[in-house]
């Protein structure tokens, strides 16, 4: 009953946002632009299918799932850089082509992107001043890096006018109908904000008063942007979040919990040092500091680069980086967390103070009982 | 009169601050206004940390930092007497992923920063590249994804792959991933056979001269024509003088040119300036980047540099009629594509599976005390990464990225490379194009 309820709920909001005008000046429709290259209406609805299970929904949805990636024209889009590498940008529009999910980047209509979007220079940053105004309360705004604040805002200025980035992203906040911080940058201050944080660079949550979504991830994955912007056009509300403000259909689950080698964890064998006979069989990676049993993302299932691969995959540990303040509180990188997690900082980061304290709490319980599976096992498992 | 031009469509943002007399620019400041600091992040934390820390220093070049990294790494136990004989395994597997992003980042740039640009320059329309519009430009957008997921078998994600360890690589790949690693090449191969190149690779390899190369009707041909209608072939010339210090194909050693006249060169004598920066003393400076200069002087990095210095016949044959102009650097960095295909297909042939991909060594870098240079050609030219460790700990890091040697600032005296070749120009459309025309990132050159 629910889910019918839900079901024609979602199906009223697709049909008023349908009848929003179309903002592509082609007017081209995404169903002919997958055609064009080459993709048919089978494998999209296939596609519809994978991202309404990845964002936790019935089958039957998947329909509205595809409606709904057609709809995603009719909904503005305002992506602004801030102190960052343009890893993000990099790893989502352009790593993951022409499959659906970039195409259906392309298909947005992204008003304003520093390296994408067709004007440049001032003309650009007129687009940018007209689309917050003509968009005012309508646009979805993306944010990519920390921001560097208060009396080091000087560190990033942008625009003509020599704006702050701060004073920037706080005026597009605003203004925005929905915010989404991408990547570790702007969810939580990213490598810019690692001790000492010398341009004392903030996460967005730290610049605005506004709800933000953090889509954390160095970089984080296509899936995981694209499904955001198909939940919001969906629902129209924010989606389920955890302590730190991340959706739960992708952070809900720890790397180790999908981990393709947690075989080997729970039979105790262990990679003990790079190189190694175990490295060569593929052993678990817990002792050369994988800290995947610390990191809430879907990586393990999901992968990078159109699921080509992953850093486990590879043989290197998961280096944590969808967490708050990971640079200092998951280093050094290459031994595992285990007890020196409770002499780590935790004071001043995420959401609020509760949610550290309640992540801390977390953590540490897995610490105790991943640090004792590790050493219990060096004991089981003989020399061979 | 001055006038101030945003720079966009490069990775970052960049202001040109224009100074005219008579309709002519008699003067340039290039002005990068973003700062992250990550070299004084770098200081404290352990040694082997610097291998997540610098991939992030660039989204686009992440896998050029780290192999530079690694090399710097392994320069220090090197000079603790300990040698680590990487293995030609592990050799040619750090050489694929770079090379996956250099071939990325040239497609990338010629079809996402170029040719939109270049289009508006002229107000004609040639091709079927427009973005997010037409066919061409969705399938250049597959062709860089595809040589990436190469990549990404060897490295696990592209950008910020962490594969590399002291002694190796941490990837392992069997048979399978090397026949995936395969088609993904072949499927790059064939856009640029078709689209950009217009004939077979092997062929266009072969063409020594810029009038064979324009006998087709590819992409690059057409780019080429039309520059050389809009007199690109004559702007856009600096110093003619290049450097390069990486490995590259045949070339092993660093190696200086001036004009077409080759000199060996030395890292020793490569340092930065803080003149016009933020960082100098004298309170005058108007950008977070620094300059990096051989023996005081200014020289240009980059694809045009590895090339006239491995004297390669097509570009030397276009810089004896153009120099070092606009053209030159187009046909040198879409040349460079076609070369690092080849030189993709010849490694993948050549990985020995069996081989162990890392050779632990015999202690980890906990106590180590030492100092080490790395030194990687990356995408944009020369990258140099200078590491002094003590037990374990970082004390120093020193990034010095290709885009500094390019685009740094001078004096009205003695301009950088980038300044020299905007100097004279009489629109800010052509300035900002030949600004462009050396690959422009601005994350990089400020970090």
């Amino acid at each position: 009953m629910e889910q019918d309820e839900l079901y024609l709920s979602l199906s009223e909001r697709l049909g008023k946002l349908s009848k929003f005008p179309k903002m592509r000046d082609d007017g081209k429709s995404i169903s002919k632009l997958l055609e064009e290259n080459g993709i048919s209406r089978r494998d999209f609805m296939k596609w519809a299918a994978a991202m309404t299970a990845m964002l936790s929904l019935p089958a039957s949805f998947s329909p509205l799932m595809a409606k709904a990636a057609e709809l995603t024209d009719r909904l503005p889009v305002i992506w602004l850089h801030m102190a960052e590498c343009t890893g993000c940008s990099e790893s989502l529009l352009r790593s993951d082509a022409p499959t659906i999910d970039s195409l259906i980047f392309d298909y947005i209509s992204l008003e304003y992107h520093e390296t994408l979007m067709a004007a440049a220079g001032w003309q650009a940053e007129q687009t940018l001043e007209e689309s917050i105004k003509k968009y005012k309360g309508r646009y979805i705004l993306m944010v990519e890096g920390g921001i560097p604040s208060d009396d080091s805002s000087f560190y990033l200025t942008v625009g003509p006018h020599g704006q702050t980035g701060e004073s920037h992203a706080k005026e597009a906040s605003d203004n925005a109908l929905a915010i989404f911080a991408i990547g570790t940058c702007s969810s939580f201050g990213g490598v810019q904000a690692a001790a000492p944080n010398p341009t004392n660079a903030q996460p967005l949550h730290k610049v605005t008063n506004k709800p933000v979504i953090n889509v954390p991830g160095c970089p984080p994955s296509e899936k995981n942007i694209v499904g955001n912007v198909l939940h919001y056009i969906l629902f129209g509300t924010l989606p389920a979040l955890d302590a730190y403000n991340r959706p739960k259909w992708a952070y809900g689950k720890r790397i180790h919990d999908q981990c393709e080698r947690r075989g080997h964890f729970d039979a105790g064998e262990f990679v003990q040092e790079f190189g190694d006979e175990g490295a060569k069989k593929g052993y678990c990676l817990y002792k050369v500091g994988c800290k995947g049993p610390y990191t809430f993302n879907n990586c393990s299932r999901e992968r990078f680069n159109q699921h080509t691969s992953w850093p486990v995959q590879v043989g290197h540990g998961c280096i944590g980086c969808s967490e708050p303040d990971f640079w200092d509180k998951m280093g050094p990188f290459e031994s595992p967390l285990a007890d020196r997690l409770y002499h780590s900082v935790f004071s001043g980061l995420g959401a609020d103070a509760t949610a550290d304290k309640i992540g801390a709490t977390i953590l540490t319980v897995t610490a105790v009982g991943i640090a004792a599976h590790a050493a219990i096992s060096v004991i089981k498992k003989p020399k061979e | 009169m001055t006038t101030k031009e945003i720079i966009q469509r490069i990775e970052g943002e960049a202001t040109l601050e224009l100074d005219w007399e008579k309709n002519k620019i008699t003067y340039a400041k290039i002005k990068f206004l973003n700062y992250r600091a990550i070299e004084d992040i770098l200081v404290g934390k352990h040694l082997l940390d610097s291998l997540m820390i610098t991939p992030r220093v660039c989204g686009i070049c992440s896998h050029s930092h780290v192999n530079a990294t690694i090399l710097a790494i392994e320069d220090c136990y090197r000079n603790v007497g300990i040698d680590l004989k990487i293995g030609k395994k592990a050799h040619y597997i750090r050489e694929l992923v770079l090379n996956a992003e250099k071939i990325q980042n040239h497609i990338k740039w010629f079809y996402f920063l170029i040719l939109p640009e270049f289009f508006k320059i002229s107000g004609k329309k040639l091709t079927q590249t427009e973005p997010f519009k037409d066919r061409e430009w969705f399938e250049a957008q597959k062709a860089l994804s595809d040589i990436l997921k190469m990549g990404a078998i060897f490295s696990g994600q592209w950008p910020h792959g962490s594969f590399v360890m002291p002694g190796g690589v941490t990837s392992d790949p069997l048979e399978s991933d090397i026949i995936n690693a395969k088609n993904f090449l072949t499927l790059t191969k064939e856009f640029c056979e078709e689209r950009l190149y217009g004939r077979d690779i092997e062929e266009f390899l072969e063409i020594e001269t810029v009038n064979d190369l324009l006998k087709f009707d590819s992409t690059l041909d057409m780019a080429v024509t039309h520059l050389r209608e809009l007199e690109f072939n004559k702007i856009g010339k600096s110093y003619d003088r290049f450097i390069s210090f990486g490995k590259y194909g045949k070339i092993n050693e660093p190696y200086k040119a001036i004009k077409t006249r080759i000199f060996k060169a030395d890292e020793k004598f490569v340092s930065e300036s803080l003149e016009n920066s933020f960082f100098d003393k004298t309170n005058k400076g108007y950008t977070y980047s620094k300059s990096a200069v051989y023996k005081g002087d200014f020289y240009e990095v980059g694809p045009l540099a590895r090339l006239m210095i491995s004297k390669d016949k097509l570009v030397k044959d276009c810089h004896r009629r153009c120099a070092d102009s606009v053209v030159s650097r187009i046909i040198a960095r879409v040349k460079e594509i076609a070369i690092l295909l080849k030189r993709c297909e010849y490694l993948l042939q050549n990985i020995d599976i069996k081989e162990k991909s890392l050779k632990t060594p015999k202690f980890m870098p906990k106590n180590i005390s030492s100092n080490g240079v790395g030194i990687v050609e990356a995408a944009r030219g020369t990258l140099i990464h200078k590491v002094t460790v003590e037990e374990g700990k970082i004390q120093k890091f020193e990034i010095i990225p290709p885009t500094v040697w390019n685009l740094g600032n001078g004096s009205p005296k003695n301009p950088s490379i980038a300044q020299k070749a905007i100097i004279g120009l009489d629109s800010i459309k052509k300035a900002d194009f030949v600004f462009k025309s050396f690959d422009i990132c601005s994350v990089c050159t400020t970090q």
